[in-house]
């Protein structure tokens, strides 16, 4: 479902973060793989686009919109020690985070960058060309190209040696 | 090579199930809250910072006011000590409203008569018992000047003066007060106000300066 109503006040921009903040997520686990880290990228996301939520004049743009922003917080996203300690407690984790299927797989992914992981994600999950993980992403399709090159060849060199 | 299809089946099924992860539990309320919560701290740090600024307003307008009030005699403030000579005369640019003091307004209440001396059609002297004040003018008396040493015991004062420049002032402690000492003290100043020295202390078994002698510039007890 995508975000198609005229959305400019308070109520209707909670209503968004209800419809998107999911789908956001998941974007974001998928680069991060951190369920605490991709909700403070979600959280970014939503500030960010509250405060330019009104300047967006087309409602059909907004997924996309929100999904950019969200590629690009996970991207730079700080890790924050202290904060997500103090989070440990509150968050469901165990319910969260699923148990991996393929624990060599997910050991090599976690191996590389951000960038690498999300050209990965956007273009194997979500189905993006290079070219449009490069302008998702902020860089020149010919750097999202050799991230995902490196990449591959990263993960081919850890699964052969284990 | 052979093993690239296997990589990208495998991280196809590995990237879906990453996707398959729910959320935390209250995210989407914990993220409201936080977002919108800080659009409500913004209101509220404007509407704070609006009360602070009508505050401060009022604030200075009842200063403004208050100042008006007390300003009936346009004076200076008082002057340095009289042991660093440094006290000078602040002329006030601004005429007063009510140019001789009156007596139920300010500081200076129930001045007699006999301390209120013009030595010429500019110059002129003000000054009570009392009142630990002295007042000069030198615009016919549209603005006075405090030129009060500020050294000067508070108690019993009084003045004599005798031309534009020169004045005298002796002064003793306020009867009753907590103390055996009736010494009086006389200050002299000969430039109109600016500078007092002090130039003796008489010791008095009991009583209080009355008047002083133009001629021996003593003060005699009463």
């Amino acid at each position: 479902m995508a975000l198609t109503e005229p959305i400019s006040d308070a109520d209707g921009f909670e209503s968004a973060i209800r419809m998107e903040s999911g789908r956001l997520f998941a974007v974001a686990y998928s680069i991060l793989r951190d369920v605490q880290e991709a909700e403070d990228a979600v959280q970014e996301t939503m500030e960010l686009a509250w405060r330019s939520w009104s300047t967006l004049r087309d409602p059909l743009k907004r997924a996309a919109w929100l999904r950019q922003i969200c590629v690009r917080r996970a991207l730079r996203l700080r890790r924050r020690v202290l904060p997500r300690l103090w989070l440990a407690d509150r968050l469901d984790t165990d319910r969260a985070a699923p148990l991996q299927s393929d624990p060599d797989l997910d050991r090599s992914y976690r191996r590389l960058t951000r960038q690498q992981r999300a050209v990965i994600a956007l273009h194997y999950e979500y189905g993006y060309t290079i070219d449009e993980c490069a302008h998702l992403i902020g860089c020149a399709p010919g750097t999202a190209r050799s991230h995902l090159a490196r990449a591959l060849t990263t993960m081919r060199k850890d699964l052969q040696n284990e | 090579m052979n093993n690239r299809p296997d990589l990208e089946s495998r991280l196809r099924a590995y990237l879906s199930s990453g996707a398959r992860t729910q959320a935390p539990s209250g995210m989407e309320g914990r993220i409201a809250a936080r977002v919108l919560g800080r659009r409500y701290s913004w209101a509220f740090q404007l509407l704070a910072a609006a009360a602070v600024l009508v505050l401060a307003i009022g604030l200075g307008v009842g200063v403004s006011k208050l100042r008006q009030s007390n300003a009936a005699l346009k004076v200076s403030p008082r002057p340095t000590p009289i042991v660093t000579p440094t006290a000078s005369v602040s002329p006030t640019a601004t005429p007063s409203a009510s140019p001789t003091p009156e007596p139920s307004v300010g500081p200076y209440p129930l001045m007699a008569p006999t301390t209120f001396t013009m030595v010429s059609v500019s110059t002129g002297w003000a000054a009570g018992s009392g009142t630990d004040r002295i007042l000069r003018t030198s615009d016919g008396g549209a603005d006075w000047n405090d030129v009060t040493p500020r050294g000067a015991r508070l108690g019993n004062w009084i003045t004599f003066f005798l031309d534009a420049n020169n004045a005298w002032l002796a002064s003793s402690l306020q009867p009753g007060s907590p103390t055996s000492d009736f010494s009086v003290e006389i200050y002299r100043t000969s430039d109109g106000g600016r500078n007092w020295s002090r130039t003796g202390t008489s010791v008095a078994g009991w009583g209080f300066p009355g008047a002083i002698d133009p001629a021996g510039l003593k003060p005699t007890s009463l």
